[in-house]
């Protein structure tokens, strides 16, 4: 079953290119995926479900910490993707909390992750909202992705005049302007970038137990984060 | 079942970099080496870098894991890299720029100096396109291109780090171009959605951002971070080729008869020669960067391994294209560098999973 949301969603049947059917594809968050066998709440045994029931993957091993470590074992990523909409030549992230997306598999009348089953040796649910949400609001997750955003799109444009002429002035040079500003130059909009985001983490998010990932860290690929491992609800009683 | 099954069979599993990859042959000969080694293999190990396990170390720098998981050689401590398993074809381009200005320099300058009037500024020139060359030479093929880091994007542990089915099938997101949506691919080597434009070099063996082409010339991919150095070295190559030609010219001219001056006669030759390949280059890069597309893309485009007997034309559904070609060209060209995800001398934690080589999905189980 290659199937995407987007194809679900908009409920064209075949391949994952919508454009033959006319309409323009739907965003959605390309980490998520659906498993069918899994073991439901509850139950003791693996078994085939159908694709109604089907569990929906939101949250990912840390691989920010080593296998192994307590760290590891405790804690879970969630990814907020790339957004291309507005523009390809800078990088952005998706402003929606994860579960929000226009093609995000949804299910009614549920506004907090609700564990349904196990796979890889944790919880997930059955729609597309992830833990994050019992942490973070949607109007939350959009104003500091939205922050983030602005620290990416002023440090990757390029038709700023004062990129051009450094471009030039750098290979006219030889290559020292850039050498002698990366000495002198006071912090960058990407080091910007990485204090804003520690001071989210300190002022907000550390209280809550979660973390955002530095996105350098991550190579801008994906926004990363840290969330504790979610529990079953028995466990939790 | 199938979880218990193979969480007590496999609990911990790991990926070391040196244990996965050359447990078997190079154990043995590294075990017994205490961890203060001697200066000497200190320095060479720092001057050269190869993939080769380091298990003796104690603290891990990007640039040795790094040497394990792709297929860079790092030399002076990571400041400068190519790639092996190549024909290294960039230590033949190093020869072909040093030779002719150093037969220059002993033969001609001296004389165009001191007796041909009005030589001065094309000797000056001569000389400044030559360095510019050479420095985009090195920034070209010994920086890094941008080398996406591994594993960021892990779906999950179980099964030996199954890869799920949506992960193998392209995805298709909306752009800001209407009717030409983002098609996105998960690299399945390097376990990463990758961003529009990156693509997986076979050769490098990493994703690279904003991939344009491997340059077997060069020896190193052209991406993101050394696209304008490259284009760089194609202009200045083609400008300085032109100035050599002009003062051996003078020269010769000068000197009265070919005989009074075979070396002249001779670097003319080999300008007139090797001037061909980067101009040729260098306008059709000019083409390519107007009408917004990488030399991958096109290539892919038209279905050719050799671009140069094709036509450019427009792509198709091109999501990155903009109304004007000025633009095209300066977006292109003047790509900032951005960061650089895997600095080669930075430090990182034993357990990094940017610098495991985790096995090679095996797919389609279910299928």
């Amino acid at each position: 079953m290659p199937k995407s949301e987007a194809t679900e969603a908009t409920g064209s049947k075949s391949g994952p290119d919508l454009l033959e059917g006319g309409n323009n594809p739907l965003f959605f968050n390309c980490h998520e995926f659906l498993v069918t066998k899994y073991r439901e709440l509850g139950e003791e045994v693996v078994r085939e479900h159908t694709e109604d029931e089907a569990l929906c993957i939101t949250h990912f091993p840390n691989i920010y910490c080593p296998q192994g470590s307590v760290e590891f074992d405790r804690t879970r990523i969630v990814r907020l993707p790339r957004r291309f909409e507005e523009s390809m030549h800078y990088p952005s992230f998706s402003t929606e909390l994860p579960g929000h997306e226009p093609a995000a598999l949804q299910r009614e009348d549920e506004a907090r992750f609700t564990p349904a089953g196990f796979h890889d040796g944790h919880v997930f649910g059955r729609s597309s909202l992830s833990p994050l949400s019992n942490y973070v609001s949607p109007e939350e997750c959009r104003d500091v992705v939205r922050a983030i955003n602005g620290y990416l799109k002023e440090a990757y444009r390029v038709q700023g005049t004062q990129n051009i002429l450094f471009n030039a002035l750098d290979v006219l040079t030889f290559y020292t302007v850039s050498l002698l500003l990366s000495y002198f130059r006071r912090r960058t909009q990407l080091e910007q970038l990485e204090d804003y985001v520690e001071e989210v983490n300190e002022r907000f998010f550390e209280k809550r137990g979660i973390r955002i990932i530095s996105p350098r860290r991550s190579a801008y690929l994906s926004l990363d984060i840290q969330i504790p491992r979610p529990v079953p609800p028995a466990a939790r009683s | 079942m199938r979880l218990h099954s193979r969480q007590a069979s496999n609990p911990h599993r790991q990926y070391s970099a040196a244990q996965s990859l050359h447990s078997s042959s190079d154990d043995s000969e590294h075990k017994e080496i205490p961890s203060t080694m001697g200066w000497a293999k200190r320095l060479m190990r720092w001057m050269v870098t190869v993939d080769q396990p380091h298990t003796f170390e104690t603290s891990l720098k990007n640039y040795q894991s790094l040497a394990h998981v792709t297929n860079y050689i790092f030399f002076c401590g990571g400041r400068l890299r190519t790639v092996a398993k190549t024909k290294y074809l960039s230590v033949l381009v190093l020869v072909m720029l040093i030779a002719p200005i150093v037969l220059f320099s002993v033969f001609e300058t001296g004389y165009l100096w001191k007796h041909v009037a009005g030589a001065k500024p094309c000797v000056v020139l001569c000389y400044y396109f030559w360095t510019l060359c050479f420095a985009s030479f090195i920034s070209t093929g010994a920086t890094d291109p941008g080398t996406l880091p591994r594993n960021i994007h892990l779906a999950q542990l179980q099964d030996d780090y199954k890869l799920p089915l949506e992960y193998y099938s392209i995805i298709t997101l909306p752009s800001p171009v209407a009717n030409a949506p983002v098609r996105l691919k998960y690299c399945t080597t390097c376990r990463i959605w990758r961003p529009p434009r990156a693509s997986h070099c076979a050769v490098c063996d990493s994703c690279i951002l904003s991939f344009d082409h491997h340059c077997d010339w060069l020896n190193n991919c052209i991406g993101q971070r050394n696209h304008r150095y490259f284009l760089a070295f194609l202009f200045s190559s083609v400008l300085s080729s032109i100035w050599l030609l002009t003062c051996c010219a003078l020269k010769l001219r000068h000197a009265g008869s070919p005989s009074a001056a075979p070396v002249s006669l001779l670097l003319i030759c080999y300008c007139a020669v090797s001037i061909w390949y980067p101009l040729l280059l260098a306008i059709y890069h000019l083409f390519l960067t107007g009408t917004q597309q990488t030399t991958h893309e096109y290539l892919k485009a038209v279905d050719s391994r050799n671009p140069i007997f094709h036509k450019v034309t427009h792509p198709e559904r091109n999501p990155f294209v903009t109304g004007s070609c000025a633009r095209n060209m300066l977006l292109l060209m003047c790509q900032p560098r951005g960061y650089d995800f895997l600095h080669t001398r930075s430090e990182h934690q034993a357990g990094d999973w940017r610098f495991f080589r985790l096995p090679i999905p095996h797919s389609f189980e279910k299928v």
